[in-house]
């Protein structure tokens, strides 16, 4: 058997049995990352020596039996810190910046147990919907090195689902997780924003960021979440308040359950191949017991100009720190400090981020703060009252994941609109603030991933994981990338 | 040249006496090595996040309620954004649209003149940066990065230099009666931009107004608007018009020079600070707070004056410090005579801590060791110019008022027997002086009085000495 | 054209971006249209719509207690920054703000 390609809850078994052992589970996953590394470009660090040594010494003392996590390997965004080690978000301008702490979510899973593995690929800053953006260059869909991940959490959905990773941390700030795991064909899953510590998550949008896990099933989420989650004295965003074992009511299946499905806001158009797969899927929750109804989202369609309006103003503060003083690049031509600034910020920084900035920065600026900014907070209002309203009928709403399966590398990378627009049913879920979850639904004619969303009830996960892990049984997506 | 009215505003900047910064837990002590007290959220590193040190809110909260303002339930902390190397993030985090505290007011000169404040508000402080002469390079020192500060806001409502520095006196005691923050303007804990205009006399229109920084002593402050003043009057006066400049204050130079023009003015780009949510203010903690401010010295002022008798001169001075104020007044219930002590506290107990520099909590004498003294000259037990060697005998040694008359040997001379030898004997040592003053020169009775003093070395009454020897004197005149 | 020439270049000094000609050019055009899509929400009513600046289930800041905590050693900071002397950042000589 080989063990990489198994779910964290099924490994997790089998450690706890004595059936494996950690350095088992990293042997595997460190040949199927020499294996398939150089095709695919899914790490920006990966130190194989060290994931083993790890491993080993876990094995040898035994310990990790005690642990939820059972000395199993996770693959993180290279947006979020691990001590000591190299952290670049895609970008030049923290060439050389190692992070000297530990994020929250990071201790968190080393305290249950977990070993901290690679640096997986992302658009440069997060900011992206396909790893393009990643100064490092694209990582490839494992389905199809022609077509692009998703983004911008490309490298760990990629990871997991090329059997490179047993599991992996994305950041959700516009669908972030979710959408590359749709077109990676695996489960992403964003959490109820104030859920996982942002504490060590590089900012790209504060209010709408969020860290998830990428997994193989929707049970492997709930184990993820199980540990992630929690209240952080660092994050003063974070969710006071015990969290619940998110897996206990995993196999309550679908009866009971009512599902929305938004059909105005279905009208922004999709692929014809997306609606069928989403409508069928729609058909056989219904068919198996489930109650389905329509619901009204009048204003979700908006939800992409205002989120482009409100991250982009929050990065554009955000990104200000990366200047050459304390960290990372500084260019060679810093005769004074505006020339410095402006210079090194002008090396350091992609097209996309740069585009970003001056955006977020123009619609803060004097004079357009209340058309653009303020106007968008309101908007977000709407969008917010929309899904209460909406969850006032149902449990869980349910999306397409994305308007199309994955997109080819460079077919929209010359049009940012088109882009953002890839993200327009993710996007509303983050100004919401709520929990969404993609799983696979089938394949394309090319063989391309589907995926669907089910969006929750604030601080509802459990809910919501239910629902999903009852379709997930039954749409039973068994297709692999490598045939 | 026709007559102006000036028009000042102050924008006080008071660090909070916290032990750790506004938003992460390093230490806030002044004079560290450079970059020694910082940490990921200080630094600006890379996915650290801000979180607000309750005993921040608190002092905040305390001012605001010690100068009538309004204290917000809810506020919300803003970002500031603009580029300078001593401001890792890049902006600052400050409160822009809904302030923690807004609306208040304190009086200065004597009562005499309300002054509003429009808003009190948190926000971080910068890091310093080091210019040296010659060095085409600027040092950072990120220590003071995150130290809390609030900003206190004045309404336009000064009207002279003088009434400037009244008022940032009157806050640097408020803080200081609050124990929120030490007052030190050399090291910068205070510091003050202010923002003046002039308007032709009667008008109700403001002039153009011009923001000087850098403003760190009281000195400056009133040296900084008479400059300014001059200098906008001068341009009006030729018919000019002023130019909304932000000027920088050379107190070496005793100048101020343009910093930037409005042309230059930065758009900060205020927005809500997504890292951190609504500050959440509950009545409790209003409620306790409001019990832990003190008595404040508009009151103590009025107390003094009014139960102690006191004249409002004295009460003025002894209020200023509240510590002062408490020293005076334990003395005082000590003996149960306010305005001998007030002359003692204003004369030799701030002389002496002037001259060697220290505060009241470091001096020697206890208040009831004062009283002890004042009680002896009261008593007649000794005199004021021997009281006054005790007093700084007791300011070097700590010991008691008693001991050292009794082991120097202090006592005062009443006894009329004792003080007739020494008379007696002065007279007929200076036989010519005596002879002139029988002839009508009446002044050298004060060069015997002198002499009995030297005599007694010092220890004479020097009533009774004056008496018997004008008795004496006069008998001599007779014979 | 909303995002002209003029404005870009005010944005790139507030922003501290110096953008090349032909980047600016291309920036630029991106950025009207960008701009453009999002007037879309001129159109929405939002009369009496209250501004939201988080969505959060929490409904204030979390505060710290005054406690001192230990930060991070001088020298693993400053080895880190691109230029740094005598424990201080060293940045190009800054003369006005």
């Amino acid at each position: 058997m080989r063990l990489n390609e198994c779910g964290l809850a099924k490994l997790v078994t089998m450690a706890k049995a004595g059936e494996i052992s950690p350095l088992d589970v990293a042997s595997h996953v460190v040949a199927a990352v020499e294996a398939r590394e150089r095709d695919l470009r899914v790490f920006l660090d990966f130190d194989k020596d060290e994931l083993l040594q790890t491993a080993r010494s876990l094995t040898d003392s035994g310990d990790y039996r005690r642990t939820p996590l059972c000395g199993m390997p996770v693959m993180i965004k290279d947006n979020i810190c691990v001590k000591d080690k190299p952290i670049s978000c895609g970008s030049r301008i923290l060439t050389g910046y190692k992070s000297p702490y530990d994020a929250t979510v990071v201790v968190n899973l080393r305290k249950n147990g977990a070993i901290i593995g690679g640096k997986t690929n992302l658009d440069e800053f997060a900011m992206g919907s396909s790893t393009e953006n990643s100064a490092f260059g694209p990582t490839r869909n494992p389905w199809s090195s022609e077509h692009a991940p998703g983004g911008s959490s490309g490298g760990s959905a990629a990871a997991v689902a090329a059997d490179m990773a047993i599991v992996s941390l994305g950041s959700d700030t516009g669908g972030s997780i979710r959408q590359p795991a749709s077109f990676c064909g695996v489960v992403g899953m964003k959490p109820t924003y104030g859920r996982v510590s942002r504490y060590g998550l590089v900012a790209f949008a504060s209010s709408l960021d969020q860290i998830g896990p990428v997994t193989k099933s929707v049970e492997d989420s709930a184990l993820m979440l199980n540990v992630m989650c929690g209240e952080d004295a660092n994050d003063a965003t974070s969710l006071p308040g015990a969290v619940p074992d998110f897996a206990a009511n995993l196999d309550n299946g679908l009866k009971g359950l009512t599902f929305g499905v938004p059909r105005d806001f279905l009208e922004v158009g999709m692929d014809e191949s997306v609606k069928d797969n989403f409508d069928k899927l729609v058909t056989n929750v219904q068919r198996e017991g489930a109650r389905v109804v329509d619901v009204s989202m009048p204003h979700a369609k908006y939800a992409v100009a205002c989120y482009y309006i409100i991250a982009n103003a929050e990065a554009s503060s955000n990104l200000a720190r990366f200047d050459g003083v304390k960290y990372g690049h500084r260019t060679q031509n810093d005769d004074d400090i505006y020339a410095m600034y402006v210079r090194t910020r002008d090396e350091g920084f992609g097209d996309e981020v740069k585009r970003r900035i001056l955006l977020g920065t123009y619609v803060l600026s004097a004079g357009y703060y209340d058309a653009y900014y303020l106007q968008a907070q309101k908007v977000r209002s709407l969008v917010v009252a929309d899904f209460a309203k909406a969850h006032e009928r149902c449990d869980m709403v349910m999306l397409p994941t994305a308007p199309s399966p994955a997109f080819k590398l460079g077919e929209k990378i010359e049009d940012p609109l088109l882009m953002y627009l890839s993200d327009v049913f993710t996007i509303p879920i983050n100004l919401a603030g709520l929990p969404g979850v993609s799983i696979p639904t089938g394949l394309s004619a090319d063989r391309l991933p589907f995926g669907v969303q089910f969006i929750g009830r604030p601080l509802d996960e459990s809910t919501l994981l239910q629902g999903a892990r009852a379709v997930e049984k039954l749409v039973d997506f068994r297709e692999k990338p490598f045939a | 040249m026709p007559s102006f009215e000036t028009i000042i505003g102050l924008e006080v900047h008071a660090q909070l006496q916290t032990k750790s910064k506004m938003f992460c837990g390093c230490s806030t002590r002044f004079g560290s090595a450079p970059n020694t007290q910082v940490c990921p959220v200080c630094l600006g590193l890379p996915g650290a996040l801000p979180v607000v040190n309750v005993k921040a809110v608190e002092a905040a909260v305390k001012m605001g309620l010690a100068t009538g303002c309004t204290v917000a339930r809810r506020s919300v902390f803003a970002r500031k954004n603009y580029f300078y190397p001593d401001c890792p993030k890049n902006y600052q985090i400050s409160q822009y649209e809904h302030p923690l505290c807004s609306n208040g007011f304190l009086h200065v000169e004597g009562g005499e003149k309300r002054i509003g404040i429009t808003r009190v508000h948190l926000e971080e402080d910068a890091g310093k940066l080091i210019h040296l002469e010659g060095d085409d390079h600027s040092y950072a020192d990120m220590n003071r990065v995150g130290v809390p500060l609030i900003e206190i806001v004045s309404e336009p409502d000064i009207r002279s230099p003088r009434q400037a520095a009244s008022y940032m006196q009157k806050l640097r005691t408020i803080v200081r009666y609050l124990e929120i923050c030490d007052g030190n303007m050399e090291e910068g804990s205070l510091r003050c931009d202010v923002n003046v205009s002039l308007r032709k006399k009667g008008s109700d229109k403001f002039g153009t107004k011009t923001e000087v920084k850098n403003l760190n002593s009281f000195k400056a402050v009133e040296q900084a608007l008479e400059f300014e003043i001059e200098r906008q009057a001068r341009l009006l006066g030729e018919g000019r018009k002023i130019q909304q400049d932000t000027l920088l204050w050379d107190s070496v130079k005793g100048e101020s020079q343009i910093m930037r023009s409005k042309e230059e003015a930065h758009d900060y780009r205020y927005f809500p600070e997504p890292d951190l949510l609504v500050l959440d203010i509950p009545e409790s903690l209003i409620q306790r707070v409001d019990t832990e401010i003190p008595e404040l010295p508009d009151a103590k002022l009025d107390r003094f004056v009014s139960d102690l008798g006191l004249p409002k001169y004295d009460a003025e001075v002894l209020t200023s410090s509240r510590e002062i104020a408490g020293y005076f007044e334990a003395t005082a219930k000590e003996l149960g005579d306010a305005k001998a002590v007030s002359n003692w506290v204003m004369g030799e107990v701030l002389r002496e801590l002037k001259d060697k520099k220290i505060d009241i909590s470091q001096f020697k004498i206890l208040p009831r060791q004062l009283a002890a003294l004042i009680a002896e000259v009261q008593s007649g037990g000794i005199n004021m110019p021997t009281a006054k060697d005790v007093f700084r005998d007791m300011a070097g040694t700590g010991n008691e008022a008693k001991d050292i008359i009794e082991k120097k040997g202090l006592k005062q001379i009443s006894d009329e027997g004792a003080l007739d030898a020494v008379v007696v004997s002065v007279l007929d040592n200076y036989p010519q002086e005596v002879a002139k003053y029988l002839a009508g020169k009446d002044k050298l009775l004060k060069f015997l009085v002198g002499q009995v003093m030297k005599e007694t070395r010092g220890k004479a009454h020097p009533q009774k000495a004056t008496d018997l020897l004008k008795e004496a004197l006069e008998k001599r005149r007779g014979s | 054209m909303k995002i002209d020439a003029r404005t870009i270049t005010h944005l790139e000094k507030l922003a501290r971006i110096e953008l090349t000609a032909q980047e600016r050019e291309r920036l630029s055009e991106q950025l009207d249209r960008i701009v453009g899509y999002v007037e879309q929400l001129q159109e929405v009513d939002t009369t009496d719509v209250s501004p939201t600046s988080a969505v959060t289930h929490q409904a204030h800041t979390q505060l710290r207690a005054d406690e001192p905590r230990k930060g991070l050693e001088r020298d693993a900071i400053l080895s880190q920054a691109p230029d740094a002397k005598d424990g201080y950042f060293r940045v190009p000589k800054v003369i006005e703000r």
